[in-house]
């Protein structure tokens, strides 16, 4: 068995804590344990705290791998922004000794010292490149077939590029083998990767721009024939999710699409039931998608 | 001498527009790497998710940025972009010019030209620990998953919120916080 720090961040435990619950159980079945992580804070958040001081996002995301590294495990985390903050920060701190020595020199404050022995993780990678599509496959106990999924892969999952160890950007496939390995089918739709809106402060700072670049995404894949929109990201999810009852507020555009996280997704085919996963939490309901698979 | 002031860079000056050429040099001091190789193609702004319907033109920005003029860190556009790092994976000069957008976020920050959205979550962070904290309807819903009402974050040990106010203090991101919070009452 493989032991993680489970690192929660904001969004899921706060807002959606299906996702963390669902995280947990799905990962069981493959032999992965995520433990509590105590006394971590928010990772913090990339667009407000890198926007205000990179200097200060460092140290702070630091200072959450600091408290990993003293009880010697890996950190796995479900959203992009964590992952933007955490892996970068560890990321960074390991190739560059100059800045390491900048954000030691901060974190020396508080008696903490970054010494890069542990690793960030994304879960959606260790799903993938870990356990794999084929394990993921035979988890399946209700497969999703006839399931049209738009997927939604976020932007700090693999963006910048250089900083991330996935690859191409612009056409990724792995999170598209783990939906189809549920037996669900990966529709394509017009702009595919483009961003929901919500990063780099803009959600908190001019909320009617950030909703019309979501609303464009949620007409492509209703264009497309989506049954529910899958993302591996809590801040993507909530923009998606509740920004359909604000853009219906403020736009009139209805589309009722469901969104689920990926871990929600791999629940539902492991055969979990609704209530555990935490569907009834969703501003937008699943019920349409219950009825399409259940 | 007028003409000793024009080779003088930090001299030039434009109508009323000044010049500090120590602008880009700050900028790329602060993560927007090789942004003085910027030839201005413009594939970031031809990218940008944002610039289809607003005013943000990450190309302006780059060509203001290395020409010094500091004028960019009042345009409130330059709080617009996403961060989704489009146009720096696009960049044929791979600079990184998100990482451009939030050097010029970060100097205007100090400068206290920071929006209020941005000074609040500071708020939330320091006082919880988290930017999204949590709240009573939230603990209804996580007891439903068979979660604890509180995550065992912050939430649960608030005895680690100190350490994060102390990075907010030496950083000098709580004074300024405190005097734009006492300024906009």
């Amino acid at each position: 068995m493989k032991e993680y720090n489970f690192f929660l961040g904001c969004i899921a435990p706060n807002r959606y804590p299906g996702i963390e619950a669902s995280a947990v159980k799905t990962s069981r079945k493959f032999d992965i344990e995520l433990r509590d992580f105590k006394g971590a804070s928010c990772c913090p958040a990339p667009g407000a705290f890198g926007s205000m001081d990179v200097n200060a996002w460092l140290a702070l995301g630091a200072r959450n791998i600091c408290l990993s590294e003293k009880e010697g495990k890996d950190i796995a985390l479900i959203c992009n922004g964590c992952y933007k903050s955490l892996f970068e920060a560890n990321h960074r701190l390991k190739a560059d000794p100059a800045m390491r020595e900048k954000v030691n020199a901060i974190l020396a404050n508080i008696d903490y010292e970054f010494q890069g022995s542990v690793e960030v993780r994304h879960l959606i990678d260790i799903l993938y490149n870990d356990v794999g599509p084929e394990k993921v496959k035979e988890s399946v106990e209700v497969p999703l077939t006839g399931l049209n999924v738009a997927i939604h892969y976020g932007c700090h999952l693999l963006k910048p590029k250089f900083d991330r160890t996935f690859g191409s950007s612009e056409r990724p496939r792995f999170f598209d083998e783990l939906v189809e390995a549920l037996g669900a089918t990966s529709i394509d739709y017009k702009e595919k990767m483009m961003c929901c809106g919500a990063g780099g402060g803009v959600r908190s700072y001019k909320m009617d721009l950030a909703l019309d670049i979501a609303n464009e995404k949620l007409y492509n894949m209703t264009q497309a024939g989506a049954d529910v929109i899958v993302d591996v990201c809590p801040f993507c999810h909530l923009q998606l999710d509740r920004g359909q009852v604000e853009i219906k507020e403020k736009f009139g555009d209805v589309y009722n699409l469901p969104v689920l996280h990926y871990n929600q997704l791999l629940g539902m085919a492991q055969g979990m039931n609704p209530e555990e996963l935490g569907l009834d939490a969703h501003e937008i309901s699943v019920e349409p998608l219950l009825a399409k698979i259940l | 001498m007028a003409s000793e002031g024009m080779r003088d860079p930090k001299h030039y000056q434009l109508g009323k527009t000044q010049f500090d050429p120590d602008l880009i040099k700050e900028v790329e001091a602060l993560g927007g790497k090789n942004a003085q190789m910027c030839y201005q193609c413009g594939t970031c702004t031809a990218s940008c998710p944002m610039g289809q319907r607003s005013g943000l033109r990450v190309r302006t920005v780059m060509r203001k940025a290395n020409l010094g003029m500091r004028d960019v860190l009042d345009d409130p556009d330059l709080w617009l972009c996403t961060t989704c790092y489009t146009c720096s994976d696009r960049c044929p000069r791979r600079i990184m010019a998100t990482d451009a957008i939030i050097a010029l976020r970060n100097i205007a920050t100090r400068e206290k030209k920071v929006p209020m959205s941005m000074i609040k979550i500071m708020g939330a962070i320091s006082k919880t620990g988290h930017g999204v904290p949590n709240n009573e309807a939230n603990m209804k819903n996580r007891v439903k998953v068979g979660l604890p009402e509180n995550p065992p974050t912050t939430h649960t040990y608030p005895e680690y919120i100190k350490d994060i106010n102390k990075i907010l203090e030496v950083t000098g991101l709580l004074k300024i916080r405190e005097e734009m919070e006492a300024e906009s009452q």
